[in-house]
């Protein structure tokens, strides 16, 4: 037996959905606006910016090539330093 | 014959098409992406040049040089033609649009014929024609469905499209494009009659009418060009891309300029039968308060400036109706299909119908 999910009573104003709209776009205004004047942070724009000077203290991880004997590339791992702080769980 | 007109008539039909409405449909892709990157808090492109500016140029390479594949099962023959039938009925619609009043004397509008606004509900009307073949020939079943789709959507909506504009022609008395906007330049734009004789009531209590008109011509533009909330015909999540599923290269971009370029002519024939065409009335002081008129009737090179500023001024209005289409696509969630016919049916003809009569009733009791 199927559980019936009573839908909810939506009164007048609900139902015309205009103001869920307006509200709506006046939010995604505001984000353009706040993105246009620069308020937003969003990400790190790499090849301009690089977090290598400032990583956060808790920071162990750096990316490595890793060659074997013969001085072949054998894969990409996450190298950690076990020398920053020696209570790393490795 | 008169050579120097057929000679002008091309100069203006190379000048909208090449300088104007072409680099407009490719920074509107640009646009659009930057736009809604924003509303969503990311850069979006802005590596190609100074912001990004660049990149329509480097799409557009693109697509040139990519692979044009032509699956075997299409018929060739409408898979070839749908394209073509996609983008060229947005381009000619613009043909009647007065983009501004007149420069060196010439009017700039490049066809003004007295059927105006019928001409282009029979010209935009075929723009289905390639929808519903590229989705046929494609011979694949989601372009089929999203042809199917748009085929239905496009008749459900021009019933209001066409409805919701009656109550201008009732005002105007001519469906005359150039003579709507002289109407709106002598009497206040449609939606805001400030300048003219705006003491009237009549033309006060005529202004609702006129925004629900609006309103719902809007949204039947909405669904006319396919944009969300009503892009059904393309829904990534339904039907893997739609009626372009099986394009590439070229073709595929042909359909890209045409929703773009449909967008485009249509927020012109919003801009020319709601807000006034080409005219922006500027406060003037010269002997007590007035609204000035800007015009290219001046002599020498007044009229010039002028000109070109009604020009500038119509794109302007164009440009701002395509934020806010871009604005739309990226806030509202699509209609589910039964939702989109029960609003087209049921909602939309019907507010259009009731405002004609109220519209009447109002012009009947005030005149204007």
């Amino acid at each position: 037996m199927a559980l019936r999910v009573a839908r909810p009573a939506l009164s007048w104003s609900e139902r015309l959905y205009l103001p869920a709209i307006v509200g709506g776009m006046a939010i995604t205004i505001k984000h353009f606006k706040n993105m246009l004047l620069g308020r937003t942070k969003v990400t790190v724009q790499y090849p301009e910016e690089r977090l290598d000077n400032d990583l956060p203290d808790y920071y162990r991880g750096a990316p490595a090539l890793v060659r074997d004997a013969d001085d072949r590339l054998s894969a990409l791992r996450i190298h950690l330093p076990a020398s920053r702080d020696q209570n790393c769980p490795r | 014959m008169d050579y120097s007109f057929v000679f002008i008539s091309l100069l203006k039909i190379v000048g909208i098409l090449f300088v104007v409405i072409l680099p407009m449909v490719s920074y509107t892709v640009y646009a659009e992406r930057r736009v809604s990157a924003f509303i969503q808090d990311r850069p979006g492109p802005n590596r190609v040049g100074p912001e990004g500016l660049f990149q329509p140029i480097a799409d557009t390479l693109k697509l040139l040089l990519k692979e044009d594949f032509t699956p075997r099962p299409v018929n060739t023959f409408y898979y070839w033609l749908a394209p073509a039938l996609a983008m060229m009925p947005a381009i000619i619609t613009m043909a009647v649009v007065p983009f501004g009043s007149t420069l060196l004397g010439v009017p700039m509008v490049i066809a003004d014929i007295n059927v105006g606004i019928l001409y282009v509900f029979a010209i935009s009307s075929l723009g289905v024609y390639g929808i519903v073949l590229a989705g046929w020939a494609s011979n694949s079943k989601y372009p089929f469905l999203g042809g199917v789709r748009s085929s239905s959507q496009m008749i459900s909506y021009e019933l209001s499209l066409g409805l919701s504009v009656i109550p201008i022609f009732l005002i105007v008395g001519q469906l005359r494009l150039t003579e709507v906007v002289r109407y709106q330049i002598e009497h206040g734009w449609m939606i805001a009659p400030f300048v003219g004789d705006w003491t009237n009531p009549g033309k006060w209590l005529l202004a609702f009418p006129m925004l629900i008109s609006f309103f719902v011509f809007m949204v039947a533009i909405f669904a006319e060009t396919n944009r969300l909330p009503f892009d059904l015909p393309e829904a990534e999540q339904e039907l893997a891309g739609g009626y372009n599923t099986e394009y590439s290269s070229m073709k595929f971009a042909l359909f890209f300029l045409g929703e773009y370029a449909a967008m485009i002519t249509g927020s012109a024939v919003i801009v020319t039968l709601f807000l006034g065409g080409w005219h922006l009335p500027l406060p003037s002081w010269h002997g007590g308060f007035h609204w000035a008129l800007i015009d290219g009737s001046a002599a020498g090179w007044r009229g010039v400036i002028g000109g070109l500023f009604n020009i500038v001024t119509f794109f302007a209005k164009v440009t701002a109706l395509l934020f806010f289409f871009i604005w739309v696509r990226f806030t509202l969630p699509r209609f589910r299909y039964d939702q989109l016919m029960r609003l087209g049916w049921l909602f939309f003809f019907e507010i259009a119908l009731l405002n004609i009569f109220v519209a009447a009733i109002i012009i009947t009791f005030f005149p204007v």
